[in-house]
């Protein structure tokens, strides 16, 4: 961009606009590498949970088949950890009134996943300890489906903030997709139902892995790498017949 | 016809990009400005220079790591000078629609 001077009042308001979009769109492929990333990682982490629970089935101890869980508290960490890596020497998207909507937004959801699910696992714990198993599976927490679901919200309403469309119908879908899946169990009956019992027992236990797996894949990779690779502003050049016949420098004089 | 003066210093290209960029930002990177405008290192420093000098922006150089950065902010002189050109602009707008 050149010091030009000799600007109609079309290109001038052209710039402002151009400028205020970029301004909105450099937020949109912010938010769409977090996404990308945590959806990638989310991911790793689900198929390492799941082998992770798979193997440790019949090994005895405190915990068979739910030590890959305890994974999902160093999820926030690593993921934070690998964003760091990646923007290492580029440059800071600033705050704007966009930017700070989307990241109060994932501040609400994140500060609600973290309590609810530390809530959940002390009292399920607890429940499991101190009670009779049919008080726990009565009132028994579920993480997943909530986490889902709360996810799901923070991908649509991101969407609604940055204009996206897609990523509505993404975390919307995505969202209530899962949930139903996994409120039904319909992986379990149908896919899991094939395999002897042994096998069925230990794939059982990989349960939520699956659901997790399948939502980031939805919910957060694909939008996430649809907002990342959204194509470049095109330049606004002003269409010469629609200017106005007045000259940069009888607009500076106000003639 | 006469229409209302047009401020000449935001009345350029790269200007009036920079401000238009830091006014929907709280503030920005030099890094972050020259990506966005596609200027120059070199164009668009003198161009921020300028702003600083009217009072339109502030210039901070601090460091990020062992790295120079500088940041400009918008004031509120630089605000109400963009609002003035917007205004001004929009009498050319609307005698052209016309």
């Amino acid at each position: 961009m050149e010091e030009n001077t000799n600007l109609t009042a079309e290109r001038s308001l052209e710039i402002i606009t151009e400028q205020i979009e970029k301004s909105r769109q450099a937020v949109s492929k912010d938010t769409g590498q977090w996404l990308f990333v945590s959806g990638l990682i989310t991911m790793g982490m689900a198929v390492v949970a799941a082998l992770l629970n798979y193997f440790t089935v019949y090994t005895g101890g405190a915990l068979p088949g739910f030590w890959g869980h305890l994974l999902w508290f160093v999820l926030p960490l690593i993921i934070w950890v690998v964003m760091k890596f990646i923007n290492r020497g580029r440059a800071h998207v600033p705050e704007n009134l966009i930017g700070t909507l989307v990241r109060k937004t994932w501040w609400t959801v994140f500060t609600f996943a973290i309590v609810y699910t530390i809530f959940a696992a002390v009292l399920n714990r607890i429940m499991i300890c101190y009670f009779e198993i049919e008080v726990y599976n009565r009132y028994q927490m579920h993480v997943t489906p909530f986490l889902i679901l709360l996810l799901a919200v923070g991908v649509s309403i991101t969407g609604h903030i940055l204009k996206k469309r897609k990523l509505v119908w993404f975390g919307t879908l995505g969202g209530l997709l899962i949930f139903i899946l996994y409120k039904t169990g319909l992986i379990a009956r149908i896919i899991w139902g094939f395999f002897p019992m042994p096998t069925y027992v230990k794939l059982s236990m990989i349960t939520p892995c699956e659901y997790i797996f399948l939502f980031a894949l939805i919910g957060l990779t694909i939008p996430g790498w649809m907002l990342k690779k959204a194509d470049p502003l095109t330049p606004l050049r002003g269409n010469k017949d629609s200017q106005v016949s007045v000259s940069g420098e009888e607009m500076v004089n106000g003639k | 016809m006469s229409y209302q003066p047009l401020d000449p210093l935001l009345h350029a290209e790269l200007r009036l990009a920079v401000m238009s960029l830091l006014i929907s930002n709280v503030e920005a990177e030099f890094p972050y400005i020259k990506e966005q405008t596609g200027a120059t290192a070199g164009n668009l420093s003198v161009q921020i220079d300028k702003l600083s000098a009217a009072g339109y922006i502030k210039v901070k150089k601090t460091f990020k790591g062992k790295r120079p950065c500088t940041i400009c902010r918008i004031t509120s002189k630089g605000q109400k000078a963009f609002e003035a050109y917007v205004q001004a602009l929009k009498s050319y707008l609307e005698v052209g629609g016309e």
